[in-house]
């Protein structure tokens, strides 16, 4: 098997008006209930825009572990 | 008569000084016959009183007073350190033959957020095991409802945790060392499918690290293979490397493979921090989500696996002024993928 990307819409159920600048997304993997990889990213000025962004996320750190 | 007697053992003394001379001849010729064969035969790697024996010596240790807070934003071999961390050093040492290649996975019991070198190789390269921490995408709209695409590329410094980590070292020189500093960070670990809500755990040292790579010698690849336990993590580092780490002279044949593990769960958590807006009335702190609504999804050349969506979003509000929105997914059960193998 071989998987390679993770795409995962973020929903804030129509809380949207609330937010104004996406700062930071982290993303965390965990298999298993063990194996867990964790990610931040910090974005420089994004608005949050409608229903909330979808982040889609190469399994490059993670692929050696689905095959 | 006499001269007889004289005659007789004159002979027997020259018999026997010629029969001397020729056993000294063949055993002279004996000897030059096995220098000759010894000096025309390649030296083996190990041969000659363990001179050119590839013999890394791997060590590993808890940095005396860690357990302690580092001063704020210090950086430690590239890592900006966190309080959280916990100061692994990893030092191999190479004796009177150069290594080159030098590869390796580690892993501690506790997971790794990174690894910098504290030497002054040019070559040294780590990062989470498999590649490079992955660029993510962020895909939305903008202001116009225009479809847009955010790349987030990886933040230097930032964390990347992850169970194993790989390094690479192109060379090192004959009777150096290559000193590591590994950032431990322990994690309170995910139940039922379903990730902590705080995923830091608070700070304890690790108390067991492993190490297996390969390097070469004389055109050769040799494993390399490392474990210890940290019986009294808070105690100062040995004095000397131990004996028994590495000194295993035999090329490699093959490389054995761990035990196979199957997939019993994936869980991806994914947390959106904003700023928030003067005069908006906030959510509350979660809210349900209607089951089958905007569920992810786990895509490859094997096919897509849909990601089910864990109940409720969370929304926390944070001191300055952001909130944090918690989005959780989950592989079902009654997906074929769970139940195969991972390793």
């Amino acid at each position: 098997m071989n998987y390679d990307k993770v795409i995962v819409p973020i929903t804030v159920l129509g809380s949207g008006r609330v937010l104004d600048q996406i700062r930071l997304v982290e993303i965390t993997m965990t298999i298993n209930n063990k194996y867990t990889w964790y990610y931040p990213y910090k974005l420089g000025p994004v608005s949050f825009q409608d229903g909330g962004p979808t982040v889609s996320i190469p399994l490059a750190g993670i692929e050696n572990v689905l095959k | 008569m006499a001269w007889l007697i004289a005659f007789c053992v004159g002979g027997l003394v020259s018999l026997a000084y010629f029969y001397s001379i020729k056993v000294g001849i063949a055993d002279l010729g004996k000897q030059h016959a096995a220098a000759i064969e010894s000096g025309s035969r390649p030296r083996e790697l190990g041969q000659e009183e363990g001179h050119e024996t590839p013999s890394p010596k791997v060590d590993a240790y808890i940095q005396p007073g860690s357990s302690n807070p580092y001063p704020p934003q210090t950086i430690l071999g590239g890592i900006v350190w966190d309080d959280k961390y916990v100061d692994v050093r990893l030092d191999i040492g190479v004796g009177a033959v150069a290594i080159q290649n030098l590869d390796f996975e580690v892993a501690l019991d506790t997971s790794i957020a990174g690894i910098g070198q504290i030497s002054q190789f040019a070559g040294v390269t780590s990062f989470p095991d498999g590649r490079q921490m992955p660029s993510v995408s962020l895909e939305g709209t903008d202001d116009k409802g225009k479809p847009i695409t955010v790349p987030l590329v990886p933040t230097q410094g930032l964390a990347q945790i992850a169970p194993r980590y790989r390094v690479h070292c192109n060379a090192l020189y004959s009777n150096t060392a290559l000193h590591l500093v590994i950032a431990s960070v322990a994690l309170n670990q995910a139940t039922q499918g379903r990730l902590p809500e705080q995923l830091f755990a608070p700070k304890r040292s690790p108390h067991l690290i492993k190490l297996k790579g390969t390097f070469e010698a004389a055109s050769q690849q040799f494993p390399i293979e490392f474990q210890r336990t940290f019986d009294n993590p808070e105690s100062e580092r040995p004095t000397r490397l131990p004996a028994q780490t590495v000194h295993t002279p035999k090329p490699i044949t093959h490389v054995p493979q761990p035990p196979s593990e199957n997939l019993t769960t994936i869980t991806v958590e994914a947390r959106m921090t904003c700023t928030i807006k003067e005069g908006e009335e906030l959510p509350p702190s979660t809210q349900d989500i209607i089951g089958g609504f905007g569920t992810g999804q786990l895509v490859g050349s094997a096919g897509t696996v849909e990601l089910s969506r864990t109940n409720p979003v969370e929304f926390r509000k944070q001191r300055n002024n952001e909130m944090i929105v918690v989005n959780h997914f989950y592989v079902a059960n009654s997906e074929s993928l769970i139940g195969t193998p991972i390793f």
